[in-house]
């Protein structure tokens, strides 16, 4: 893209700084995956970016950093990735802020951008999905809207990388030219009076965070919890008269007060710049989609699409699997003769080779085909469906439906799972589903899972351990939820269903490939020969001695597999090329374990610990005490789950 | 007109929103996502326990889910044929 145009000599000055803004599914990160060159987490489900992404890109020659934060429905934080966004937008250095709004909703989307004029900094508007609204029958006049607001508008179809040159030239005109001139939206008049009264207390006042004097004045009568207390203390009195005044004539509070406001002002400017010229009757997508959202026959789709995965995800895996077994076996034999003559550097070569092979061989053909799937439910909107749907059964183990798109997330892995519980408002299920997630096979443990079963019990053991762990989370949810109270309740909107776009789903699942082996193939490398040298210095011996009354006094297992649990904890992926190696086995088939004793062996290792990525994570999100408690819990659990297993299989 | 509450108001119906009697924090979040008093909306069959779906007429906005619990704190209203 910045090969576009002309390369200036800007080498030294300053790098301008771009926001993304807009409420979930404007297509923000879209926006950004054709900005930039990284690819981030865009997908159809309210909240999925929860971290923000940034990217430094070259126009003409001069460098700006973009970042994409997570959605917004407006400036009153509700959830905690809201909050981020919030503190991001006050506190960090913003140069122009590029509202992508979904023209498709552009009411409702209107709403922020009125927000966003009031908080003052420069802005472009990219009215996005351009093409969905034009689908919809919905005319808009985008020339309408640039004079109402005296902002640039630019329509963009980012999907299909549309319009994003003319959002790219906008925003560097309005960058480099003089300051924007936005001049406010009026409000009704007695609520404008108040606004100006707080707005002119605050005239001497030097704003030390980013936002008009105007937009802290309206924050201030709508929630004041969000100014801060140094400008609140200046306008307290003048404030409580304010707020007063306004729940006497409104018979509501400040907040309900200025954002019914905000809602007229959005719906006469959304009269004023578009109009319906062709509103059909039931479209062909309506119908699917009131089938998948049916309270019935909608579970027979969730069920087959599951199913389908889980199917699709054995058979690709186990056929890459058997594909890369050919060339990999034909390794070992071309340096065996090197274990006569010195055992260590055999014992070396062997533990790359077992990391290698383990990483490609096992892990990567289950991790393809289900980072691939992961990414088209995402890309559908099919997530936010499956949360719908799933709202009555989660309030039964005492969440709600929002929680099903982390425990979605945490097939793939429980570290983003994690960070998407950032889209529960309430702390209280944020925390359960936190404590759950460790509970939910990861890409890691389903490679171990299907590997195992393939080799000794056959995939409907796999499907059964999937269903155990169901009940697990079922039931230690239900346990949990009698501690802390009844959950709250669900608002969550329903995005659109899209056509997924295999393209994107390929460079996004390409994207998490390179991540995987960039950062896990070092780790197996190591590991892998790390577990070879203890073996080598029978170091591991000692530890397989540590765990032996648990795998082997209560579950009934090889104690050698004791050294395996540790290496499980780094990366869960490792437990299956370190059972070989513990084992001294260089195939999987040839484990000296009995079917049962790998079912009993897989509901442990599913279940037992946090990895060490999830468990620095849940530190992060959640603080100590809840990784002790989720330590405990998933010891306790595995534990028991695998005893139980043993009693009645063994 | 006939008020209930959203959640046993029947289905398939324009719905005219008449107050929400949720929690300040709720109230705020559906005032957000596209829910006011005056809203014209309609609701989606539901099996009676879960969520309830809706779409906002009036703004011409994406579907919303919202939570049996709340769902019987938002009333509504409708003409009966």
């Amino acid at each position: 893209m910045a090969g576009d145009w002309p390369i200036a000599s800007w080498s030294g000055m300053k790098k301008f700084n771009i926001a993304l803004m807009g409420q979930p599914n404007a297509g923000k990160s879209t926006v950004f995956n054709v900005l930039s060159d990284i690819k981030s987490a865009a997908s159809n489900f309210s909240g999925t970016t929860v971290e923000y992404t940034e990217s430094d890109i070259e126009i003409r020659g001069r460098e700006f950093h973009i970042v994409d934060l997570p959605g917004v429905y407006s400036l009153n934080p509700g959830d905690e990735a809201e909050k981020l966004t919030y503190k991001y937008l006050t506190e960090k250095e913003i140069d122009l802020v590029i509202n992508v709004v979904d023209a498709s909703l552009l009411s409702r989307s209107l709403e922020l951008t009125v927000e966003l004029l009031e908080f003052g900094l420069p802005m472009v508007i990219a009215l996005n999905m351009w093409d969905e609204a034009e689908r919809k029958g919905l005319k808009i006049y985008p020339d309408r809207l640039e004079k109402a607001l005296q902002v640039p508008v630019i329509t963009t179809s980012a999907l299909y990388g549309k319009g994003v040159k003319d959002l790219v030239d906008r925003c560097y005109e309005v960058l480099t030219t003089d300051k924007q001139d936005i001049s406010p939206i009026v409000y009704t008049s007695h609520i404008e009076d108040n606004v100006r009264r707080v707005e002119q207390v605050l005239s001497g006042y030097s704003l030390k965070n980013n936002g008009s004097r105007r937009f802290y004045a309206i924050k201030a009568i709508e929630n004041p919890g969000l100014v801060p207390a140094e400008m609140l203390s200046i306008i307290a009195a003048d404030l409580e008269e304010v707020r007063g005044q306004i729940t006497r004539l409104h018979r509501t509070d400040g907040a309900e007060a200025i954002s019914y406001e905000r809602h007229h002002i959005a719906m006469k400017l959304n009269e004023e710049i578009s109009h319906f010229i062709d509103r059909k009757e039931v479209p062909l997508r309506e119908k699917i989609d009131r089938f998948l959202l049916h309270p019935l026959l909608g579970y027979f789709p969730l069920l087959f699409f599951f199913l389908a995965s889980f199917v699709a995800i054995y058979f690709i895996g186990n056929g890459l699997s058997t594909l890369m077994d050919l060339p990999l076996k034909k390794i070992p034999p071309l340096y065996a003769s090197l274990k006569g003559w010195s055992p260590l550097a055999w014992y070396s070569l062997d533990g790359i080779y077992q990391g290698f092979s383990g990483a490609l061989g096992i892990v990567l053909p289950y991790f393809l085909p289900l980072i691939f799937l992961t990414a088209i439910f995402e890309d559908t909107g099919y997530l936010a469906r499956i949360a719908f749907l799933m709202d009555g059964i989660m309030h039964r183990i005492g969440l709600h439906g929002k929680s099903v798109a982390p425990f979605f997330l945490g097939f793939g892995c429980s570290v983003p799972a994690l960070y998407a519980t950032r889209i529960i408002e309430n702390r209280r299920e944020r925390m359960l589903t936190g404590l759950l997630i460790p509970f939910i096979p990861c890409s890691a443990r389903t490679t171990v899972i299907f590997a195992l079963a393939i080799a000794f019990t056959g995939p409907w053991w796999a499907l059964v351990i999937y269903l155990f762990t169901a009940v697990v989370v079922g039931l230690t949810g239900k346990l949990l939820s009698l501690f802390v109270g009844k959950p709250t309740g669900l608002i969550l909107e329903i995005p659109g269903l899209k056509v997924p776009s295999f393209k994107v789903a390929f460079s996004r699942s390409w994207f998490r490939v390179k991540d995987f082996l960039k950062f896990a193939l070092p780790f197996l490398l190591v590991g892998s020969l790390a577990m070879s040298w203890l073996q080598y210095f029978h170091v591991d011996r000692a530890v397989d001695r540590v765990f032996a009354p648990l795998l082997k006094g209560l579950l009934g297992l090889p104690a050698a597999l004791g050294s395996t649990l540790v290496f499980g904890f780094f990366r869960k992926e490792l437990i299956i090329v370190m059972a070989n190696n513990a084992l001294g086995v260089s195939s999987t088939a040839d484990l000296p374990l009995s079917p049962e004793q790998v079912v009993v062996f897989l509901v442990f290792i599913t279940l037992y610990f946090p990895c060490f990525s999830t468990f620095i994570v849940l530190w992060k999100e959640f603080k100590w005490r809840i990784v002790l408690l989720s330590t405990l819990l998933s010891i306790f659990v595995a534990t028991l789950s695998a005893y139980l297993f043993r009693l009645v299989l063994l | 007109m006939t008020k209930i509450n959203l959640a046993e108001a029947p289905a398939d119906v324009e719905l005219e929103v008449l107050e929400l009697k949720t929690g300040t924090v709720a109230r705020q979040r559906l005032l957000a996502m596209g829910v006011h008093a005056g809203d014209r909306v309609r609701k989606y069959p539901h099996s009676g326990h879960g969520a309830v779906l809706i779409a906002n007429i009036t703004m011409n906005s994406s579907k919303l889910a919202i939570g049996r619990g709340l769902a019987d704190r938002i009333m509504v209203g409708y003409e009966e044929v």
